[in-house]
C-alpha cells in the first residue's frame, strides 16, 4: 500500500538516543476520514520541521522521531481545513484529531509580468539555421523546415496539411498563387520563416474562430530588397531552350514581383495559373473554368511528370503588385499571360463488343494547341479586427484554337477548333459584428461567354447527314453564355464541445444555349440547331452542428434545398425539394483503434450544356443528343473504416470499405457505327449506378535499416446501365488494385526508393466479356550524396501492359547538380529517356469499352541548366 | 492469429488499468523554469513558464502552453500562432493523489501516451535551514533524482505535498527546486486561487500505455524523423529533401544532450 507513509523522510539535527512513535487518526467535522492531510514536527523555536507525513485513506498516520520529544510541536494541516496544532508531550502519542473545515484561502502570489506575451509568440525559424550553401531559393530552405514540404506541384504543406496563406513581411501578395513567388525569393535575403500555426488570416474572427489552419509569413532582412532568380539552359535534341528571369521588390508597404518565362523543354508554363487557396460552400460552385464543350480528338495523358512527353513551347509572363494604401487596407493587381503551343501524336484503339460482333477502331492522332490566355485579377482587402472586407474583381481571358488529323486507316480527317472563352467575376466578402454575433456575407457574380467552332473535313456521320456519300465539311457552331450570382450568410456559434452553424443561401442562373450545325451539302436537317435557355434557383438553408472531444468526433449537416428549374423552350418547369444530410462520426476504441462511419444523400441536376434537344458534334466521331428532360440523379454515399496505428511499434493500418449508389432518371443510348462514329442519346428511364470499394493499406517503419515498407490494395466493382447499339445492358467491372513499397535510408549518403504497382480489371455485360486489362509499374529511383556541392540521382521506370505486342516501355533518367560554394550559382545536367523509348502504351477499360492508347514521349534528352539568384 | 492475441490482450491489460482521471482544480502555482538543454552552451539558458494546477485529487504540471487555461490566442504581426509548439517540453505530468501515481503523458502526433511511476519517486532529506521567498516561508530539503542532486525549499503554509515535474513528498509545496549545477531551476513565481475551477477529465484508457524506456525510444524515433515515424500516404517528399530533413534534426537533437533526467 502506502509505502512511503511507514517511512520517515527526513531526519535532522541531532540524533536523540530515544526514538517515539507518534499515531493516530484525522477526521473532519462530520467523522470522515481526511487523507493526504500533512502531519509535521516542527521545532517550536526554530519552527523547523524535523519530520512529516501524510495520512492514508483512512485519516490514520504513524510518524516516528528520533530525538527528545522536547520543544517540538505537531502540526496537521489539508486544504480546506484549519491547520490544527498542538505541543508534544512526552505520555502523549496517540492523537484522534478533528480538523475544522475553513474557508480561509492560502496566500496568493499574483504575476507580475507575463513573460510569455512578452515574448514573441510566433514560431520562427531562422533561415541561417536551415540553410545549406547550397540551397538558393527561399523553396529550398523552406522544404527543410521542420513539419514542412514542398510538392511536386509547389504546394506547401506543414505537418501534411496544405498552408492556408504565403505572407511576404505580412502581406498576401500572390494568395494562392504563391509558387512562383516561393521559388524566386533569394534565401539571403530572408531573415525568418515564421509559421503561424492555428493561423485565423480574417483578424475579426480571431480569438472568435479558431482555426487549424498554418500560414507562414517570410520575414526579410531588409527593409527594402530587391531579390530574384534566374534560370538558363540549353541542350538537344531537337534544340531545347529554357530561361526564366523572376525579379522581386519587396517591402513592407509594397510589393512587386514579374515574371518572364520560356521553355521548350517540357515544363507546362500554364500550371503557373494553378491557385492553392480552396472554398468551401454548400452552394455548388458556379464552374467557370473554361469548358472543352467542342473538342478535337485528344489522347489520354501519361501519368507521369509532363518533362518525359510534353512537347511543348510557352511564354509565360506575370505582374504582380500589391500596394498597402493605409492601415489594414491593401490593393493588389495580379495580371498573368501565356502563349504557347504543343504538339501531341499517338494513336488509339477503342473496343467495343456486343453480344454479336466485336468491332475496333484504330485512330492516329496528331495534335497542335495554341494557348493563349490572359488572367486579370484586381483585389480590394480591408482586414481589421472590427471588422472585414474584401471584394476581387478577376477576368479570364482564353483565345485558344487547336488543330487535330486524324487517321483511320480509311481516310484522314482534320479538325480544326477555336474555342475563345472569356469571364468575368465578382467576389464580395464580408464579415461584420451584430450585437455579440459575427455575420459571415459571402457573393460572388460572374458572366461567362465562349463561341465555339469546330470544322471537320471531310464530313463525318455520312449516313446522317448525305444518306452515306462522302461530303467535304461539317461545322459545329457554338454559344454559350451564362450569368450566375451565388450568396451566403452564415454564422458559427461555439458552445463548449459543440459548434453550430446555421447558413442560408440563395443562387440564380441563367444559361443560354445556342448551336447549329452546318455542312457543304445543301439539305437541311432535322434537330441540328440548339436555342434554349435555363434558368436556374436555388435556396438553402442549413445547420451544422460539430461535437469534438479525444475519443468523439461528429459532424452533421442538414442542408434543405428549394430549387427550381424553367426551360421554356421545353416547356420544363421544375421545382424540386430536397434534403441532404451527411454524418460523420469517428470513435476512438482503445489508443490503437479508431472506427469512422459516414453517409451523405444528395442530389444534383442536368446542366445547361447536357439538354441540347438538337444533335451538337462534340468531336469528329461523336454526335450527341439528348431528351429534354432534366436529368436528376440521386447519390447515396455510405463507408465505414477501420484504422489501426500503433506508434509503440511503428505499425501502422486501416482498411476501409465504401459503397455509392447513383439514381439516375436517364440513361445514355451509344450507337457505334463500324467507321467509329459515336452517337450518344439520352433517353428517360430509371437505372442506377453502384460502386463498391474494399481497401487496406499497412505500413511498418525498420528502425534498424531506417527503411519503411508499406503497401495496401483494393477490390472494387463498378455495375452500371448502359445501351449500346439498342441492346440494353448492365456492365459490370472488377478491378483489383496491389501497391508496394520500400523507401531506404539506410546510409548518409545514399538512398533508395522502390515502387511496384499492379492494376488489374475486368469489364463484362451479362452477355459478353472484354479482355482482361493488366497494368504493372515499377520503379527505382537512387540517390547519391556525392558530398554537400555534388548530388547525383537514378531512375529506372518499367510499364507494362498486356497488349499482344509492346508489352514493356521502360525509362531511364540521370541527373547531377553540382553546386557551387562561392556564388550563387547551381549547374545540373540531366539525361531524360537514355534508353530514348519513344511510347508509352496504355490499356484502361472505360464504362462499356476498351482503350488502347500510344503516347508519342519526348526522345532522348540532354539539357545542362543553370540557376542564378540575386 | 498470434498478432491477433497480442492485440486481445493489450486490450485486455489496457481495459483493466483504465484510469478515468476527473477532478476539479482549485489552485494554480506558476514557475519559471530556467534550464539548459546543450551543455556546451551553459551561459545560454533557456527558460520557460511552468503550471502546476492542483486539484483536490489530481495535480498537472505542464509548460504553459500545453495548459488549460490558456487557449491560444495571441495576436502577432498578421496573425497569431498557438504558443503549444514553442516549447522544448511537451510533457503533461498527472499526479494522482490517491492512488499515489505519477503519470507521465505526452502526445505525438495524433496518439497520446503514457507511462506511470510510483509518486514516492525521491526520497528527501530534511535541512534545518529556511528562508523567505516570495513571502512564504520556506524549508530546505535535498534529494537525488535521476542522476542529479537537488535542492527544494518547500512551504508548509501551502498544504499541498506536491511540486514541479516528478517532485513530490514534502510536507506543502515546492517553491523553488535546482540541481546542484543549476541546469535546472524552477522557482515559483504566481500562486493563485482559481475562479471558475476549471474541470479537469481524462480517461488514460484512450492513452497508449508503455513504460519509460521504449516512450523515451519511440520519443526519439519520432525526434530524428518525424516524416518516417508516420507516414502521410499523402505526403510526397523527394529522397533529398527527406536527407536534410534529417541531418537538420540531427542537429537539434545534438544539442539536446542535457535533459533534466540522466537515468
Amino acid at each position: 500500500m502506502k509505502l512511503w507513509l511507514f517511512i520517515i523522510l527526513g531526519i535532522l539535527g541531532f540524533v536523540g538516543n530515544s526514538q517515539t512513535q507518534l499515531s493516530g487518526t484525522v477526521k473532519d467535522s462530520s467523522d470522515n476520514p481526511v487523507e493526504s492531510a500533512t502531519v509535521i514536527i516542527k521545532k517550536t523555536n526554530t519552527q523547523v520541521i524535523i519530520a512529516y507525513t501524510v495520512t492514508d485513506e483512512l485519516g490514520g498516520f504513524s510518524i516516528q522521531i528520533d530525538s527528545v520529544v522536547k520543544g517540538l510541536e505537531m502540526e496537521i494541516q489539508s486544504l480546506g481545513f484549519m491547520t490544527w496544532k498542538n505541543i508534544l508531550e512526552a505520555q502523549k502519542t496517540h492523537f484522534d484529531i478533528i480538523l475544522q473545515e475553513s474557508v480561509e484561502e492560502l496566500r496568493e502570489v499574483i504575476l507580475k509580468t507575463d513573460p510569455i506575451r512578452q515574448r514573441g509568440d510566433t514560431l520562427a525559424y531562422a533561415v541561417s539555421a536551415f540553410k545549406n550553401k547550397s540551397d538558393r531559393t527561399i523553396a529550398d530552405v523552406i522544404e527543410k523546415m521542420p513539419g514542412m514540404n514542398v510538392l511536386p506541384s509547389g504546394q506547401i504543406t506543414y505537418m501534411g496539411e496544405p498552408i492556408e496563406k504565403y505572407y511576404i513581411e505580412g502581406l498576401d501578395l500572390m494568395e494562392g498563387k504563391y509558387k512562383l513567388a516561393n521559388e524566386s525569393i533569394s534565401a539571403d535575403d530572408v531573415a525568418r520563416v515564421e509559421v503561424l500555426e492555428n493561423h485565423q488570416p480574417i483578424k475579426v474572427l480571431d480569438s472568435l474562430v479558431g482555426s487549424d489552419r498554418t500560414s507562414i509569413n517570410i520575414k526579410l532582412k531588409n527593409n527594402v530588397s530587391l531579390s530574384g532568380k534566374a534560370e538558363l539552359g540549353a541542350g538537344f535534341s531537337p534544340g531545347l531552350i529554357k530561361t526564366t528571369i523572376t525579379p522581386l521588390l519587396l517591402s513592407k508597404k509594397r510589393q512587386t514581383l514579374v515574371s518572364y518565362q520560356y521553355n521548350n523543354t517540357g515544363e507546362d508554363l500554364a500550371s503557373n495559373f494553378k491557385s492553392f487557396s480552396s472554398s468551401q460552400s454548400l452552394l455548388p460552385e458556379f464552374n467557370t473554368s473554361k469548358k472543352g464543350l467542342l473538342e478535337v480528338q485528344q489522347l489520354q495523358k501519361p501519368p507521369f511528370t509532363p518533362e518525359r512527353w510534353l512537347d511543348n513551347s510557352d511564354h509565360y509572363g506575370t505582374i504582380n503588385h500589391l500596394e498597402r494604401l493605409k492601415k489594414e487596407m491593401d490593393l493588389k493587381i495580379n495580371l498573368s499571360y501565356l502563349n504557347g503551343s504543343r504538339l501531341e501524336m499517338g494513336s488509339q484503339k477503342s473496343t467495343y463488343i456486343s453480344s454479336s460482333d466485336s468491332l475496333n477502331y484504330l485512330e492516329s492522332i496528331n495534335n497542335k494547341y495554341y494557348l493563349h490566355s490572359l488572367d486579370s485579377k484586381i483585389t480590394l482587402e480591408k482586414n481589421t479586427s472590427k471588422n472585414y472586407f474584401k471584394n476581387e474583381l478577376s477576368s479570364q481571358s482564353y483565345w485558344d484554337s487547336s488543330q487535330g488529323l486524324i487517321n483511320n486507316n480509311a481516310s484522314e480527317i482534320s479538325q480544326q477548333l477555336s474555342s475563345p472563352y472569356w469571364n468575368l467575376k465578382n467576389h464580395f466578402h464580408i464579415l461584420m459584428p451584430i450585437g455579440k454575433q459575427l455575420i459571415e456575407f459571402n457573393s460572388k457574380t460572374g458572366y461567362v461567354s465562349t463561341n465555339q467552332e469546330l470544322i471537320v473535313a471531310p464530313g463525318t456521320f455520312v449516313d446522317f447527314f448525305n444518306n452515306g456519300e462522302s461530303y467535304d465539311q461539317i461545322h459545329q457552331y457554338l454559344e454559350y453564355r451564362a450569368f450566375y450570382t451565388d450568396n451566403t450568410v452564415g454564422l458559427a456559434k461555439k458552445l463548449g464541445k459543440f459548434t453550430l452553424a446555421p447558413t442560408v443561401g440563395l443562387s440564380f442562373r441563367k444559361e443560354q444555349f445556342e448551336s447549329e450545325i452546318i455542312t457543304t451539302i445543301t439539305n437541311t436537317f432535322p434537330n441540328t440547331s440548339n436555342n434554349y435557355s435555363l434558368k436556374s434557383t436555388t435556396f438553402f438553408i442549413s445547420n451544422k452542428l460539430e461535437y469534438k472531444d479525444k475519443i468523439w468526433q461528429i459532424t452533421l449537416q442538414t442542408p434543405l434545398f428549394v430549387r427550381s428549374f424553367k426551360l421554356p423552350e421545353y416547356s420544363i418547369s421544375s421545382k424540386p425539394l430536397t434534403f441532404e444530410p451527411r454524418i460523420f462520426v469517428s470513435k476512438k476504441l482503445t489508443p490503437f483503434w479508431e472506427v469512422r462511419l459516414s453517409g451523405q444523400i444528395s442530389n444534383s441536376f442536368g446542366e445547361a450544356e447536357n439538354l441540347h434537344n438538337g444533335f451538337i458534334l462534340k468531336n469528329y466521331r461523336s454526335l450527341v443528343r439528348y431528351d429534354p428532360i432534366l436529368s436528376r440523379q440521386t447519390q447515396y454515399n455510405a463507408s465505414t473504416g477501420l484504422r489501426y496505428r500503433n506508434a509503440l511499434k511503428a505499425v501502422f493500418g486501416s482498411l476501409n470499405f465504401s459503397i455509392i449508389k447513383n439514381k439516375n432518371n436517364l440513361i445514355f443510348d451509344y450507337q457505334v457505327s463500324p467507321e467509329g462514329g459515336l452517337a450518344i442519346k439520352s433517353i428517360e428511364q430509371n437505372n442506377n449506378q453502384i460502386q463498391k470499394n474494399i481497401s487496406f493499406n499497412f505500413s511498418k517503419y525498420l528502425d534498424s535499416w531506417k527503411t519503411t515498407l508499406s503497401g495496401g490494395g483494393s477490390f472494387y466493382l463498378v455495375e452500371q446501365d448502359q445501351i449500346v447499339n439498342n441492346a440494353f445492358d448492365r456492365y459490370k467491372t472488377y478491378g483489383q488494385l496491389y501497391e508496394f513499397k520500400a523507401d531506404i535510408d539506410a546510409e548518409k549518403w545514399f538512398g533508395i526508393k522502390v515502387n511496384s504497382t499492379f492494376n488489374t480489371s475486368q469489364l463484362k455485360s451479362q452477355d459478353f466479356s472484354f479482355n482482361r486489362v493488366e497494368n504493372w509499374v515499377n520503379s527505382v529511383n537512387a540517390f547519391f550524396y556525392l558530398d554537400k556541392k555534388q548530388y547525383l540521382n537514378g531512375a529506372i521506370e518499367h510499364y507494362y501492359n498486356n497488349l499482344q505486342n509492346s508489352q514493356n516501355a521502360v525509362i531511364m533518367n540521370i541527373k547531377y547538380q553540382y553546386s557551387f560554394e562561392k556564388h550563387p550559382i547551381d549547374i545540373s545536367l540531366s539525361w531524360n529517356n537514355i534508353l530514348n523509348t519513344r511510347n508509352y502504351v496504355n490499356t484502361q477499360n472505360n464504362e462499356y469499352y476498351n482503350l488502347q492508347s500510344l503516347y508519342v514521349i519526348r526522345p532522348s534528352q540532354v539539357l545542362l541548366t543553370a540557376l542564378f539568384t540575386f | 492469429m498470434k498478432n491477433t492475441f497480442f492485440w486481445f490482450f493489450t486490450f485486455i491489460s489496457i481495459s483493466l488499468c483504465a484510469q478515468n482521471l476527473k477532478d476539479n482544480f482549485q489552485y494554480k502555482a506558476t514557475y519559471k523554469l530556467t534550464y539548459i538543454l546543450d551543455s556546451t552552451a551553459t551561459s545560454f539558458p533557456k527558460s520557460e513558464v511552468m503550471v502546476l494546477l492542483i486539484g483536490e485529487n489530481i495535480s498537472a504540471f505542464s509548460s504553459r502552453s500545453k495548459s488549460l487555461d490558456n487557449k491560444p490566442s495571441v495576436r502577432g504581426n498578421s496573425g497569431h500562432t498557438s504558443i503549444n509548439a514553442v516549447t522544448d517540453l511537451h510533457y503533461i505530468v498527472l499526479k494522482d493523489y490517491k492512488r499515489d501515481f505519477i503519470y507521465y503523458t505526452r502526445q505525438i502526433k495524433e496518439d497520446f501516451f503514457y507511462y506511470e511511476q510510483p509518486k514516492s519517486l525521491c526520497s528527501w532529506k530534511l535541512t534545518g535551514e529556511t528562508k523567505t521567498l516570495n513571502g512564504y516561508k520556506a524549508q530546505k530539503a535535498t534529494t537525488i533524482f535521476s542522476g542529479r542532486d537537488y535542492v527544494g525549499w518547500f512551504t508548509p503554509e501551502v498544504p499541498v505535498s506536491d511540486g514541479p515535474y516528478k517532485f513530490s513528498g514534502l510536507p506543502g509545496l515546492i517553491i523553488e527546486l535546482y540541481d546542484t549545477q543549476n541546469h535546472y531551476h524552477f522557482e515559483l513565481i504566481g500562486f493563485e486561487k482559481l475562479d471558475p475551477k476549471p474541470a479537469f477529465k481524462t480517461n488514460l484508457k484512450y492513452y497508449i500505455h508503455t513504460d519509460r524506456k521504449t516512450f523515451l525510444e519511440t520519443e526519439l524515433r519520432y525526434r530524428r524523423d518525424p516524416f518516417s515515424y508516420q507516414k502521410n500516404p499523402n505526403l510526397t517528399i523527394s529522397p533529398e529533401v527527406h536527407k536534410k530533413y534529417i541531418e537538420s534534426f540531427a542537429e537539434i537533437l545534438e544539442k539536446e544532450n542535457n535533459p533534466l533526467e540522466r537515468e
